[in-house]
This record gives C-alpha cells, sequence and structure tokens, in this order.
C-alpha cells in the first residue's frame, strides 16, 4: 500500500488546521479577557418597569448567561441618566443563581426617594444606567457587568 | 513428490536409497538450469550479483532521500513545531474556556474533538522522524509547551488584575479543567507520535 499520498493529505491537513487555530486562538485569548473584565458573557435586558407605591420601581430584567458557567448576582445598582444618584435593587434571596446557558426573567425592587427623579421615569422614554455585580464560583471572580439603554413605563 | 515419498517409505533399503540421492541431485541440476538459479562459482552470475546489489544501493539511496526532503528539514520541522503549539494550545483553551460561545467544553462533540486533534497533530508531528524516541521527545516538548501556555494564559485574568478574586487563581474548577488537558496530553499525544513513528513506512 503506498502511504505517501495519505501522508501528504494529513500533513496539509494539519497546514490548515494550524492556519485556522492561528486566527482563533487570539479571537479566543481577546474574547475571554473582555469576558472576565465584563461579566462573563452576561447579558441584560430591561423587559419594563413599573412605579408601584412608596415610590418602589420594579424592574423587570431579562438577564442571558450563555455560556456554561454559573453567575451568581450579589449586587444591582441603577441609575437614570442625568443624575448622579445611583439607586439600589433588593436582589431575591439575596444571592441570585444564573445557571449555565439559562435565560430568566428577574423583578428587582428599587426605592426611589426622589420626586424628580420618579415623575422622569413617569413622563417615557429615559436612559438608564445598570451595575450589576457578579460573582463566578468556578472561577473565583467577582467583577461588574455594566449596560446602559433606553426604555420606557409600561 | 511421489518419488520422494518412495524415498522415504524406501529409506533403509541402501541400494534404493543411493537412487533416491542421485535422482534427487538430478532434480536440483534441473531446477537450477530450469529457474536459473544463481552458481556462486559462475563468472557471470557473479557479475549478474552485483548489478543487482548495485540496483539496491540506488533503490536504497532514493528511499531515504524521499521522506526527509520533505518533511524532516529544519524549516518545515520548525513550522510543524510552531503549529504544534498553536493548535494543542487552541484546543486545550477552548475546552477550559466553557463561557465562550465556541466552547468544546462540556459538549458532546467537543469532546471528540479534544481526543481526537491532540492524537492528529501527534501522529504529524510523529511523521517527521524514523525513531520512535525522537518522535516522542518532539511530540511532547511541543505539548508541554502548549501546557505551560495553556496555564499562562488561563491565569492572565488574574494577573492582569481584569476582576477581583479571593483565591488568586488557585480555583479547583480551573484547576481540574487544566489536570484534564495535562491527562490528555500525557495519554493521547505520546500514542499518535509512537504510533507514527512506527509505521512510518516509505511509500
Amino acid at each position: 500500500m503506498k502511504t505517501r499520498p495519505i501522508k501528504d493529505w494529513l500533513f496539509f491537513a494539519f497546514i490548515a488546521l494550524g492556519i485556522a487555530c492561528s486566527l482563533i486562538l487570539p479571537l479566543t485569548i481577546m474574547t475571554y479577557l473582555d469576558y472576565a473584565e465584563s461579566g462573563y458573557g452576561l447579558e441584560a435586558e430591561v423587559d419594563g418597569y413599573t412605579i408601584g407605591s412608596n415610590d418602589n420601581v420594579q424592574l423587570m430584567l431579562e438577564l442571558t448567561n450563555p455560556g456554561k458557567l454559573k453567575i451568581q448576582i450579589t449586587g444591582i445598582q441603577w441609575n437614570l441618566a442625568g443624575s448622579d444618584e445611583w439607586f439600589t435593587g433588593s436582589i431575591p434571596g439575596e444571592i441570585y443563581d444564573i445557571e449555565g446557558g439559562s435565560s430568566e426573567d428577574i423583578i428587582f425592587i428599587f426605592s426611589i426617594p426622589n420626586q424628580a427623579v420618579s415623575d422622569s421615569l413617569l413622563s417615557g422614554q429615559v436612559e438608564y444606567e445598570l451595575q450589576i455585580e457578579i460573582y463566578i464560583p468556578y472561577r473565583d471572580a467577582y467583577t461588574t457587568f455594566i449596560q446602559s439603554g433606553s426604555a420606557g413605563v409600561v | 513428490m511421489r518419488e520422494q515419498s518412495d524415498c522415504i517409505r524406501n529409506f533403509e533399503t541402501s541400494s534404493k536409497l543411493h537412487m533416491c540421492e542421485q535422482s534427487s541431485h538430478i532434480r536440483k541440476l534441473e531446477g537450477i538450469e530450469r529457474f536459473g538459479m544463481p552458481d556462486i562459482q559462475d563468472e557471470a552470475t557473479e557479475e549478474k550479483l552485483k548489478e543487482m546489489g548495485d540496483t539496491w544501493s540506488i533503490q536504497d539511496e532514493q528511499i531515504e532521500s524521499l521522506d526527509p526532503l520533505k518533511y524532516s528539514s529544519w524549516p518545515w520541522l520548525i513550522l510543524k513545531g510552531v503549529f504544534g503549539v498553536i493548535i494543542l494550545t487552541t484546543i486545550y483553551l477552548i475546552y477550559n474556556l466553557v463561557e465562550i460561545p465556541w466552547t468544546i467544553g462540556e459538549n458532546f462533540y467537543g469532546m471528540w474533538v479534544f481526543a481526537g486533534i491532540p492524537f492528529f497533530v501527534a501522529f504529524v508531528l510523529g511523521m517527521t522522524f524514523e525513531s520512535g524516541v525522537k518522535a516522542l521527545a518532539f511530540a511532547l516538548t511541543v505539548g508541554m509547551i502548549s501546557l505551560v501556555l495553556l496555564v499562562i494564559l488561563l491565569h492572565l485574568p488574574y494577573n492582569m488584575e481584569l476582576f477581583d478574586s479571593s483565591g488568586g487563581g488557585q480555583s479547583t474548577y480551573l484547576w481540574w479543567y487544566i489536570l484534564l488537558s495535562f491527562i490528555n496530553l500525557i495519554s493521547l499525544v505520546p500514542v499518535g507520535a509512537v504510533l507514527a513513528s512506527s509505521t512510518n513506512v516509505f511509500e
């Protein structure tokens, strides 16, 4: 049996794989470092908010964890653009787990004593900024996820 | 065949034994004439043998020049080593990083990529050498460099202080995956390299 053609094909496959991996490796490192800095691929989307009694704002967040690592939410803060005031939200059960590859709707409750902020919320579309403090048990990492966007009153 | 069996049957009969010996000698001579079996004392045959020897030595030279010319020269060897390190590091890294979208960790098909690619890489690296020992040394060196690179890359976020960490990169989960990569390295890479070098038949 002639092994030369087989060896040639294996060799070219190796070279092709090497070129492909030279592209994948830097991309992987960049993505990984970016994830490590900004919350392991966590995605947050404001589904809506309602203003209840006693100036309580209920913020409905859809949190998506695309990776396979479990993410724990240890704290959440919210502010409206134009004001430097940060409102700390209460987390159901103090620590909230988001399992790997899952997408969940969670309601966080913020109490906003400032009347001006409540008025601007009621007036319609507002710009906001979210800071979610997360802990990754498997990587032993504490990091903060920051997202800004805009939402209207539901 | 029949004569031979007759000879054996009449082995103890001295006169017939003599006849048998004679006939076998004749048969031998006939065989030489019929099939051209070499007679060492013949000058023509000696020349023929010398020619055959020359042909074989030329063929040996050709065989030796075939493989190393293409695969064992220094530029190819360096390229193979560099690509080997890159491929192994990439495979181990995307197996370890289960948070990225193209991860192969905790994944059925990824498991086969994780097992197959290092074996394949070691197989191609092993084809470079005729000696199994050299192939093993080269493939394992490439693998160990990849593993060191893997550990450095996985601890980069800790060293760059991209996040706060209480343990400082001592996460058991992280090291468990590094251990899996190490087990992969010491089991599949030597097998691939030695298998390739031991079955390295030219043409």
